[in-house]
């Protein structure tokens, strides 16, 4: 018998004790999971002083120690709020909550929170925003898009975020605007559980308004 | 997506079950075919010949470790196309390195242990690998099922490669004692 033989034969180990040596194979995968994980929140985006589309994207890992989106999220809200400076800001800002308010929370593998966010800001702004949460022991990464379908016209991306996951869009033509989250979530050895895209309501612009 | 879940789609025979396993296995087993092949694209193809045998294999099959069970069967794929490949040239894979360090634990010669069916020895293999550390445990079937390089093993078990080289070495002899004292002739 050659050696090629017994190396052969070892296809056929029990299965459990490749999965015991699967998770320590998994650990050279941890590192790059945990690093995709980001936190970042948009609550500078009623700054922009042109018209804009920003987007901010939270992608939390609870197991590091720190709590999680939603309640931060409410606060930057609310600080925001406290900050707006006319009807059209407050009026934004209570779409918001109760938009997130009525969001649909769905029982995603790893995720315990996620909420995404597009709203007509004055001065024909559009503002998004997303959060996400995971369980403890996940972490996850995620891609931010925008999208655009004008009347009649098939719907396309017009930018995404990779790396930072915020920043800023000009919106030079009308139609309809909706954002998407692509998520990718690790559980706490690194393995890819789950893969799912959310996408917000939708908005729509007619052009150049005045306010 | 969970693998029982994965599985049901295979059962319902719904073509969803494929685009389910490459999303969620596609890096694992590329790694597996890339350290035996070292080549891209054969390791694609080898990636894709075992969604289409599980495909085909389950149902019935109903594996119990998903991700063994694909293991297993890229693992073959990609030592299958290695043997043909390697009729024509011969190249420093790891397979290569695994095989030649290997040949320190190996039955060899004998014409009875030709007839020995290769899952009998797996069950064998797998007996004493049950007697082993867990820590020789995982190195040994990182080297000698994944086939993985030492830097690899070092990096997921935090042992230098030394050490990684003096487990090898112990775990072979161990395993030649082993299959001999199952009636193995060394």
């Amino acid at each position: 018998m050659k050696s090629e033989d017994l190396l052969r034969a070892l296809s056929d180990v029990d299965p459990k004790l490749l999965l015991e040596c699967d998770r320590v194979r998994s650990r050279g995968h941890r590192s790059r999971g945990r690093s995709a994980v980001l936190i970042l929140v948009a609550a500078s985006i009623l700054l922009a002083g042109v018209s804009a589309v920003y987007f901010s994207v939270k992608v939390r890992q609870s197991d590091v120690g720190a709590s999680v989106a939603s309640d931060e999220v409410e606060t930057r809200i609310l600080e925001t709020e406290e900050t707006a400076e006319n009807d059209e800001t407050e009026e934004l800002l209570q779409d918001t909550e109760e938009s997130k308010s009525s969001a649909e929370l769905i029982a995603y593998e790893g995720i315990s929170e996620i909420d995404i966010h597009i709203l007509k800001n004055f001065e024909n702004e559009a503002y998004c925003s997303c959060s996400i949460s995971c369980k403890p022991g996940y972490s996850g990464s995620a891609v931010l898009l925008m999208t655009h379908s004008a009347a009649g016209e098939k719907k396309s991306v017009i930018g995404q975020k990779k790396t930072d996951l915020s920043g800023t869009w000009q919106i030079t033509h009308a139609g309809t605007y909706q954002a998407c989250v692509l998520v990718t979530v690790y559980d706490s050895e690194g393995w890819i559980v789950n893969k799912f895209a959310r996408f917000s309501e939708s908005v729509m612009f007619q052009g150049l308004e005045s306010y | 997506m969970e693998d029982s879940e994965i599985l049901e789609l295979y059962f319902a025979r719904d073509e969803r079950a494929i685009q389910e396993t490459s999303d969620k296995y596609s890096a694992y087993l590329r790694k597996i075919a890339w350290n035996i092949l070292q080549n891209y694209e054969d390791s694609r193809e080898c990636e894709n010949d075992t969604y289409l045998r599980a495909w085909n294999t389950i149902p019935p099959a109903n594996p119990p470790v998903f991700s063994a069970y694909l293991g297993k069967i890229v693992r073959e794929s990609a030592i299958d196309r290695w043997r043909l490949l390697h009729r024509k040239k011969r190249g420093g894979t790891e397979l290569i390195q695994s095989l030649e360090e290997m040949r320190e634990a190996v039955p060899s010669g004998n014409p009875t242990e030709d007839m020995i069916e290769s899952k009998v020895l797996a069950q064998t293999i797998s007996a004493w690998l049950r007697t082993q550390s867990k820590d020789i445990r995982t190195v040994f079937l990182m080297r000698y099922f994944y086939m993985d390089p030492l830097t690899d093993i070092a990096k997921s078990t935090g042992f230098s490669q030394p050490k990684i080289k003096s487990i090898l070495h112990r775990a072979r002899i161990a395993l030649k004692e082993y299959l001999e004292k199952e009636g193995y002739t060394v």
